[in-house]
């Protein structure tokens, strides 16, 4: 007599159903309404050459109007800064000017107290 | 199951999930014997095992979206066969032994058996608790691994492996006294 364990397996090896068994199956599938959840549906779509290739179209333009936006935007972005930054230079230079000619201003009326205290120190003497 | 069938499953996978339908016939003729002998083997009544094998596998195509792969088709299908064949014996429609003679033989290659032999095993099979009964038939005809058959069950991995050490212990110790004494 064989061990417990292999009568065990003998006695449950696989059996076939009777014949036509997934017909059947198929059968009682075809009986049910055709249900396609959203998933399928959508993927069903995309099954059709001609749709597959319009969605392919569709994601190319999509990247592709992202990208030039993109492009657009940082240019714009940096002739935006070019412009300050002259802007900034500008405002320096004018300033600069400014500042050299009140020294230079300040300068002259001093030169000028200068002198009318010279003139005056032989008069009073 | 080999790889090339493994392969053959997740393409039809891949083609159900599209809708074609009989990519779907091509997953039950792949998995038909498993299912089918799961439910014949704890049911013990074929035309029963055939109603509850066409139910699993409609409850598979109504629930495809949510198959992964292949391999989790294998999962899947153990796992609802293995519920429903004890939900359908718990609701008491199941079982009505019915005699070797009316069941189909099996397709593999015949040995040379014992059927009286056969016959008490299954009557002392048919005898166990349903859910020890499931776990041999898990463990000896689908060569799962405790832990798989855990899994299915939905049990701790205890519970699987007291079970079937219980279950072997009564069938080793029934099949003994059956035979005056000889030790199996």
């Amino acid at each position: 007599m064989k061990p417990l364990d292999d009568e065990l397996r003998d006695l449950m090896r696989h059996q076939e159903p009777p014949e036509g068994f997934a017909e059947r199956v198929m059968a009682r599938i075809e009986a049910e309404p055709r249900r396609l959840t959203p998933q399928q549906r959508v993927s069903t779509l995309f099954w059709r050459p001609m749709l597959r290739w319009v969605a392919v179209a569709a994601v190319v333009s999509v990247v592709a109007v992202g990208g030039i936006s993109r492009y657009e935007r940082q240019k714009r972005m940096q002739a935006q800064a070019e412009r300050a930054s002259q802007q900034a230079m500008l405002a320096l230079r004018i300033t600069n000017a400014e500042i050299y000619a009140a020294l230079e201003r300040a300068q002259h009326v001093a030169m000028r107290a200068l002198e009318v205290r010279r003139n005056l120190k032989p008069e009073m003497e | 199951m080999s790889k090339v069938a493994e392969q053959a499953v997740e393409e039809a996978l891949g083609r159900c999930a599209v809708g074609d339908r009989s990519a779907f016939a091509e997953i039950v003729r792949a998995h038909q014997s498993m299912v089918y002998s799961v439910a014949l083997h704890f049911l013990r009544n074929p035309s029963m095992a055939e109603d509850l094998g066409q139910e699993v596998f409609l409850e598979l195509y109504r629930n495809l979206s949510s198959i992964k792969s292949g391999v989790h088709l294998r999962h899947w299908l153990r796992k609802v066969t293995c519920h429903r064949s004890i939900d359908r014996v718990r609701r008491g429609h199941g079982g009505g032994m019915v005699s070797l003679d009316d069941v189909p033989e099996p397709a593999t290659a015949e040995q040379v058996r014992d059927p009286l032999m056969e016959q008490k095993l299954w009557r002392l099979v048919s005898s166990l608790p349903d859910k020890a009964r499931m776990v041999l038939i898990l463990r000896y005809q689908e060569e799962m691994e405790l832990r798989e058959i855990a899994e299915a069950m939905e049990i701790p991995i205890n519970s699987v492996k007291s079970s079937m050490d219980r279950a072997l212990g009564l069938l080793r110790a029934k099949l003994a006294r059956s035979m005056g004494g000889v030790k199996v």
